[in-house]
């Protein structure tokens, strides 16, 4: 459980998540199962306004966990409360006026966004969907959105394979923010791209943090990005959290075995400086 | 064992049930055997109404079908009205001329294909590939319609080969040796006809499994072991190959059965074609019944054969089938 | 490209002559001329037999006399698309002159006349058919796709049986089931939904290949997490995505029930008589003395290859534009 957090303060609270998954192995007549456990007793609380980072291993159940909050799957056992309300085993008509508040930016963009629809179709689709604006309202809101999240409005009727990497990413974030969310749920956002637009969309999420009070929940398995941005440090480690502090506490003092190698497997500030100017950004 | 025995048993299954469909429509279908009769002036409505019990047309559906079900098993698979008889021995005989046309075409067929695509797989991208995968898709655009009245043309045109027909008139009289010359000379364009109507797409599944299976990464390693090419083709490739031919055979069945249809009308030949054509335009309802009857007996045995024939040969369903 | 422009061109034109048959055609499909059974195909000349050069073609009239080709003329009265009366044609000679460009029939009816006209049932029955065909394929194909479990199952089994079965057959078989001698109409639209039932299996298996991935890719899951209904995401999500498919199977599938029709009607099975079909044209080339004697009866068949042809270079040309994208 969290050490540092109150409970007015936190938007979304989980308490024993448990999720199973079952895998048929070899031949379609064969009887041997495995079972999966993604989320084993998970309990976590995300603080509003802050940035919760989520970090371990592929195959810890980050991802699990962050489809769980988002409401995309619901868990096998156990609560998630989000600003008070008991969530996780609302039926679909309840979850719908839900889902305006909690969004999701996935780890690949171009897969995220659906390559016959225009920038301002993708955007505005969220509206569209709530019913919110009519017609033209909700093309200014579209083009209002791009602005804020760095791409020309100029570029509203391109198609997602004209953007960069970078841009999709930026177009994905602003579909995200369409209905004005609290809670932001971000499955490695920034890992599918190169250093430099790592940094870009980095800053933008920290400004659109600020300027909008958004929570975040953000997914990451890079130890040295987590440094930056992350309030709060959740490691997962076979569906477990096994440890959860401050950004400071845990870079500082790390309670658990495993977080100590996972920051010990962190590159230092040399071998970084060595990989930026070899990627011309020093 | 256990899968041969189910699979007989779906087959039988699918047969009554096709059987059974098949007499449903007759029955819903206005109009039998006897309307045309009826248009006579001259024949009283009592003595059609009088045939029409005789034959039994006027009742029930199920017991028409029970009726028609104990002469299946009697062997004698209903009563041709028009034919005046059983219908079993008129099947028996246009079911053999059918089997040898098809027979004959699907064996032309894979002669051809086979080699010919391995050949053209061998020989990827090259000039002649090129040449021949073109002539196969130029025969592909000609209808099948088409291709058959163009070799009739050739017949009646060249008078190389009899326009149509099983036999000559004079087969009672020649020896057996003039008698199988006789029909292999009937016998040539019908066949032809059908191995050229499903060359095409023989070929360019053979051309593309071999091809595939050339490509695949062990036959790389084959090949960097310096294993001659031939050996690498026979030896290698085709055994992976066989198993989606055999599938291909399979399902070739299907088709061969629909083309035959259509090459026994136009080209004359007597097979099961122009009798169940006949027997629709004339309403008789038990050769109909069957003709689907029997055919579907060819489709179902012909998949069942590839069928087993697989699991025969591809060790991979053996040993899989053995730990399940 | 090119080679889609020039199947684009040769369909247009098939499908515009025919469609506007009345207009082209010189004469009406079942006129007929009992002094001319079938007569060759009318020669155009355009020099005379004393060496003159004429700028119009022109045919020899029974008489001997140059009777030269008109366009734009009056002739026998016809109805575009079956509502407004016209005369007007697009080429014709004067009386006594004859133009037969296919040659005739035993009842000397005009074989290019007919074989417009015939176009119109055996057109109109191939797209209305692949239309149905293409359509119930993909509603069936989305839904197998997207609900998956035993719905997909089932309409898979049933698929399968459709595809396997031998299509000429089953065709057979229903066409049996229908009374023989019904109004026109009603057998063209009975075949049309024959044909148009027998197909759907492989665009359906196509489609729910194509929604099984799709429905896997992360906007549809991003739809789902904004709350969107099923319907909406499968209309505005994944059935775009089985364009490029449909099209094709489009392409493929017009032209095979074309000749469906075309082999049914050459049978007596189709729509019979007078209206003409391009089968019931065809059907004449099973007489001997036809067969041996008559070249240009075969021209309607002749034809159906670059027809074929047109469509398959269509297909092709829709397989390349819609492949997926790899970014």
């Amino acid at each position: 459980m969290n050490e540092a957090t109150q409970t007015a303060g936190v938007l979304v609270r989980a308490q024993g998540l448990d999720k199973n998954y079952v895998q048929r192995r070899g031949r379609p007549f064969g009887r041997a199962e495995l079972i999966v456990r993604a989320l084993d007793g998970v309990n976590i609380a995300i603080p509003r306004g802050k940035t919760l980072a989520l970090v371990g291993e592929s195959g810890a159940g980050k991802s699990t966990l962050a489809r769980c909050i988002a409401l995309f799957e619901k868990p096998d056992r156990g609560e998630i409360w989000f600003d008070d309300q008991n969530v996780a085993n609302l039926r679909r008509e309840e979850l719908f006026p839900l889902r305006r508040r909690i969004q999701f930016v996935f780890q690949d963009p171009t897969s995220a966004l659906n390559p016959r629809m225009t920038a301002e179709e993708i955007i505005m689709e969220p509206l569209l969907i709530h019913r919110e604006g009519a017609g033209e309202r909700r093309r200014e809101i579209a083009l209002q959105l791009m602005e804020q999240v760095g791409l020309p409005s100029a570029s509203s009727e391109k198609y997602p394979l004209e953007f960069s990497g970078g841009q999709r990413q930026r177009l994905a974030i602003a579909r995200a923010l369409a209905l004005n969310p609290s809670l932001l749920i971000l499955d490695e956002p920034v890992s599918n791209l190169d250093v430099r637009n790592q940094d870009r969309i980095l800053q933008l999420l920290a400004d659109l943090q600020h300027s909008r009070s958004l929570t975040y929940l953000h997914v990451c398995h890079e130890m040295r990005l987590v440094e930056r941005f992350a309030d709060e440090v959740a490691v997962m480690r076979d569906g477990k959290i096994v440890e959860c502090q401050s950004r400071a506490g845990l870079f500082g003092w790390p309670k658990h075995p495993y977080t100590r190698a996972l920051l010990d497997a962190m590159p230092s500030v040399e071998s970084i400086f060595k990989t930026r100017v070899a990627e011309g950004i020093v | 064992m256990r899968y041969v025995a189910r699979r007989f048993f779906h087959a039988t299954l699918l047969l009554c049930v096709i059987s059974f469909a098949c007499f449903a429509l007759a029955q819903i279908a206005p109009g039998d055997f006897f309307d045309a009769l009826r248009l006579n002036p001259r024949i009283s409505s009592e003595t059609v109404d009088h045939l029409r019990s005789e034959y039994g047309v006027d009742r029930p559906l199920l017991v028409r079908y029970g009726h028609w079900l104990h002469s299946v098993l009697e062997g004698q698979m209903g009563f041709s009205i028009a034919y005046g008889g059983p219908v079993a021995p008129l099947l028996r005989v246009r079911a053999r001329n059918t089997l040898l046309l098809t027979a004959t075409s699907t064996l032309l067929a894979w002669l051809i294909a086979v080699p010919v695509g391995v050949w053209c797989a061998a020989r990827r991208g090259t000039r002649v590939d090129r040449v021949v995968g073109f002539a196969a898709t130029t025969i592909l655009t000609f209808p099948d319609l088409l291709i058959f009245l163009l070799l009739l043309l050739l017949a009646v045109r060249t008078g190389w080969f009899p326009a149509g027909g099983m036999e000559s008139l004079a087969t009672e009289n020649m020896e057996s040796w003039a008698r199988i010359l006789d029909l292999a000379r009937h016998l040539f364009l019908p066949a032809l006809g059908l191995s050229i109507v499903t060359l095409p797409m023989l070929f360019r599944h053979v051309r593309s499994t071999v091809g595939e299976a050339m490509t695949a990464p062990f036959m790389r390693v084959a090949r960097g072991h310096g294993i001659p090419q031939a050996r690498l083709l026979f030896r290698f490739a085709l055994p992976v190959a066989i198993n989606p031919l055999i599938s291909l055979f399979g399902l070739s069945v299907a088709t061969m059965l629909s083309a035959s249809l259509l090459a026994e009308v136009v080209m004359s030949w007597p097979g099961l074609g122009p009798l169940f054509l006949e027997a629709i335009l004339s309403r008789d309802v038990y050769i109909v019944a069957g003709v689907v009857v029997l055919s579907s007996v060819f489709l179902v045995a012909g998949n069942l054969f590839a069928d087993l024939l697989i699991f025969a040969v591809d060790p991979r369903i053996r040993v899989g089938r053995q730990d399940a | 490209m090119r080679k889609l422009r020039i199947a684009v061109l040769v369909l247009a034109t098939f499908h515009g002559f025919v469609l506007f048959a009345g207009f082209v055609a010189p004469y009406d499909s079942s006129a007929q001329d009992r002094e001319l059974p079938f007569a060759a195909p009318t020669r155009l000349h355009v020099v005379d037999a004393r060496g003159r050069f004429h700028v119009c073609p022109f045919v020899y009239g029974p008489d001997g006399r140059v009777y030269p080709l008109l366009f734009l003329v009056p002739g026998a009265p016809y109805k575009v698309a079956g509502l407004f009366p016209a005369r007007l044609h697009l080429f014709g000679v004067e009386e006594p002159g004859r133009v037969f460009l296919f040659g005739t029939d035993d009842y000397g009816r005009d074989q290019f006349s007919r074989f417009l006209y015939g176009g119109q049932i055996s057109l109109l029955a191939g797209l209305m058919a692949g239309f149905l065909s293409v359509s119930l394929g993909a509603v069936i194909g989305v839904v197998a796709g997207f609900y998956g479990g035993w719905v997909d199952d089932v309409l898979m089994r049933v698929a399968e049986f459709f595809l396997a079965a031998p299509w000429l057959y089953l065709l057979f078989a229903v066409r049996a089931a229908l009374p023989l001698h019904v109004a026109e109409w009603q057998i063209l639209m009975l075949l049309v939904c024959v044909l148009g039932l027998l197909g759907w299996a492989r665009p359906a298996r196509l489609v729910r290949g194509m929604v099984l991935s799709a429905k896997e890719r992360n906007f549809v899951l991003a739809a789902k997490g904004l709350g969107a209904g099923d319907a909406y995401i499968m209309r505005r999500h994944i059935l775009p995505q089985t364009y490029g498919v449909l099209l094709t199977q489009l392409a493929l599938l017009v032209p095979h029930f074309v000749l469906a029709e075309v082999t049914l009607s050459f049978l007596g099975l189709g729509v019979g008589e007078p209206v003409p079909s391009w089968g019931s044209l065809l059907s004449y080339l099973q007489q001997y003395s036809v067969i041996s004697l008559y070249w240009w009866m075969f021209i309607p068949g002749l034809l159906l290859v670059p027809f074929f042809l047109s469509y398959y270079a269509a297909a092709d040309a829709f397989q390349e534009h819609y492949r997926p994208v790899v970014l």
